[in-house]
């Protein structure tokens, strides 16, 4: 027993004595709560219309019913009601399909007279999925109309055809629903598995090298460092830029089958041409190069590859935090946040996927990026000049 | 005789960590390793810098590669400073310690051609350079051997080989014979020799009094960081052994 305890207080000595250990240690704890904090904010506001947007709701054969115009009076929206006739339906849906208008509600011919003599007229209300404004809209007459349907007698009327969800309603396009689902989900994916990709090997490569003792092998030849910080970087970014392609690839060509119950009518990338994929390899390329070069920059400075990957840990917590707030689809305008290293590069991918791109985001994200590697390999250069940090032990 | 190596007053301090100051038992967080040290050594001959641990000798030989730098003080190397031309000291001197190491996956014959390369060895001349070396050491039959694969001495061999690609003039070893087995031990100082007798400046620095009797034209003795002899060999070992004058100097320096 006494054996027993003396082994137990020597290993606690160790997991509690030591600060990194005790880090990586609490590090998950803290990393699930901000993810999820995140995660649950961003959830909340998918969907969700401008707190600000005048909404335009088309009706055909009005109801007279006043429970029913109640639902026009609310404090949470502003609402414009435009009653028009049956032959403009297929005219509003057609704007409801490219975003200009919100919602439109045709009400059977003789609705009220039907609905009092109980043979259950319909009502059919057409949106648009992937315009927040008018899913907003649609959700909430949707859920207007069914409470009075469900809770009161008088109410017997079938909604979208009595199918409730009304998918076929939903007049969004398959290209658009496509690109809301992807842009959800795949700039995500791909900007964790570019800095995994990356952390994999770039910080093992100097530390690895210190550790192995390799590294001094190569400081005592006339290379300048400048050349050997580039020769590094680079190596490692080809390599990270290749497994990225390859990563990019699957993600693209699993998303239809893992989309598959999102959507009824599947996914399409028909959407996507050259300049959309050009653009997005750009931006696979400068994350790549980012991410490689700040990763070596904390393996030149650790001692050991496990040194280093403790030092490359915070990064990867902002880095999954500012993937998560690409998971929303909402695109900042304000062309300065393009200057914010990582998050220029999800907002970038955000706004091709989305097929939002703006010429000026993209070149000033571009070009930071380009300032921020070449800053890192600057400082690399200076680090492989610093004798501390090359030999300490 | 030519002065290819002129040691000016080094000094070198480094700082401690608390970790640092324990082990070293002291409360100071500086620790002058090298300490106004002046040397010189002639071309075609092997000086041999003799010391204790944590003499500075290991520092004084990383400070003359061009790895660390001297706080004051310099190195001339054929008259090119080693503080104000790091770079063109590099294609002048060969590197070796036992804490310098080769890849692992690499093979002897890639890792020669890499640093033929980054050395700007013209290629007739890295052929020629290689089938020497290779043959010499007998790497020639593990050229496309992992070096991981190879053994202790089969390893120090290409190390040595791969510090020798470019034909240096200086050649700067530190524990040289470090590690290895007595064979591949005699093959090193023999080489040394060969070395010396070709016209290179060699520069060791070790704790075993036998090598430096049997391959040294001159030692000097380390310190704490001082110099506090430098003659030739012969001379110092006139009376007595080597082993016997280095304490007899300790003595008097350290007073234990």
């Amino acid at each position: 027993m006494k054996n027993i305890l003396t082994i137990m207080k020597k290993e606690l000595k160790r997991f509690f004595g030591d600060r990194r250990m005790l880090l990586s240690l609490i590090l998950p704890g803290l990393i699930v709560f901000v993810l999820y904090t995140i995660m649950g904010q961003f959830i909340g506001s998918i969907g969700k219309g401008d707190a600000n947007h005048d909404y335009n709701v088309y009706i055909v054969n009005n109801s007279n019913d006043k429970s029913i115009n109640d639902l026009h009076e609310v404090d949470k929206y502003k609402i414009t009601i435009n009653e028009v006739d049956e032959d403009q339906i297929d005219a509003i849906k057609e704007d409801i399909k490219i975003k200009t208008k919100d919602l439109l509600i045709v009400f059977e011919k003789d609705f009220d007279a039907k609905k009092n003599n109980g043979t259950s007229p319909t009502v059919d209300l057409y949106y648009n999925s992937t315009n927040d404004n008018s899913q907003e809209i649609y959700t909430y007459y949707l859920t207007g109309l069914s409470e009075k349907a469900i809770n009161d007698i008088k109410y017997n009327y079938l909604i979208n055809g009595g199918v409730g969800a009304g998918s076929t309603n939903n007049l969004a396009t398959k290209e658009d629903v496509s690109s809301q689902v992807i842009t959800m989900i795949v700039p995500y994916i791909l900007i964790i598995f570019l800095f995994t990709g990356c952390m994999g090997i770039a910080t093992e490569s100097i530390a690895g090298e210190k550790e192995r003792g390799t590294i001094a092998t190569l400081l005592v030849t006339p290379t300048k460092r400048r050349d050997i910080a580039l020769g590094k970087v680079l190596a490692l970014s080809i390599t990270s830029v290749f497994s990225s392609v390859v990563t990019f690839i699957a993600v693209i060509a699993s998303v239809p089958n893992m989309m598959g119950g999102v959507s009824e009518s599947g996914i399409t990338l028909s959407m996507y041409g050259v300049k959309e994929i050009l653009l997005i390899l750009l931006f696979i390329v400068l994350a790549v190069l980012l991410f490689t070069s700040i990763l070596t920059v904390l393996s030149t400075l650790a001692k050991s590859i496990k040194e280093a990957t403790q030092y490359a840990m915070p990064i990867m917590v902002i880095t999954m935090m500012i993937g998560v707030l690409s998971m929303s689809g909402n695109i900042p305008t304000n062309p300065a946040l393009y200057l914010v290293p990582v998050y220029n590069i999800a907002m970038g991918l955000t706004s091709v996927f989305a097929g939002k791109i703006d010429a000026l985001n993209i070149i000033l994200a571009t070009v930071s990026n380009v300032a921020y590697i070449a800053g890192a390999v600057f400082a690399l250069t200076k680090l492989f000049n610093n004798e501390k940090i090359m030999f300490s032990k | 005789m030519k002065e290819l190596l002129v040691v000016k007053n080094l000094k070198k301090t480094f700082k401690l960590s608390k970790k640092q100051q324990k082990i070293e038992k002291t409360t100071s967080n500086l620790k002058v390793a090298v300490n106004d040290l002046s040397f010189t050594a002639y071309e075609g001959e092997i000086y041999g810098l003799l010391g204790p641990n944590g003499a500075g000798k290991t520092t004084t030989l990383r400070i003359l590669s061009t790895l660390i730098k001297a706080d004051e003080g310099d190195a001339f190397i054929d008259g090119i400073s080693v503080k104000e031309k790091p770079n063109d000291i590099r294609k002048k001197i060969g590197f070796l310690t036992s804490e310098l190491k080769l890849e692992d996956y690499y093979t002897p014959n890639y890792m020669f051609d890499y640093f033929a390369s980054l050395h700007g060895v013209d290629e007739k001349d890295l052929l020629d350079r290689k089938n020497q070396l290779f043959t010499r050491f007998g790497i020639d039959k593990f050229s496309e051997v992992k070096i991981g694969d190879l053994s202790t001495g089969m390893k120090q061999k290409v190390s040595i080989a791969v510090s020798l690609v470019h034909n240096p003039d200086l050649i700067i070893f530190d524990e040289p014979t470090n590690g290895l087995d007595v064979i591949t031990a005699k093959t090193v100082t023999d080489y040394l020799l060969e070395l010396k007798n070709q016209g290179k400046t060699i520069i060791i620095s070790t704790h075993i009094f036998s090598l430096v009797e049997k391959i040294c034209d001159r030692v000097g003795i380390i310190v704490n960081g001082h110099m506090v002899e430098e003659d030739y060999v012969k001379e110092l070992t006139k009376e007595k052994d080597l082993e016997d004058v280095f304490f007899d100097i300790y003595k008097r320096e350290v007073g234990e």
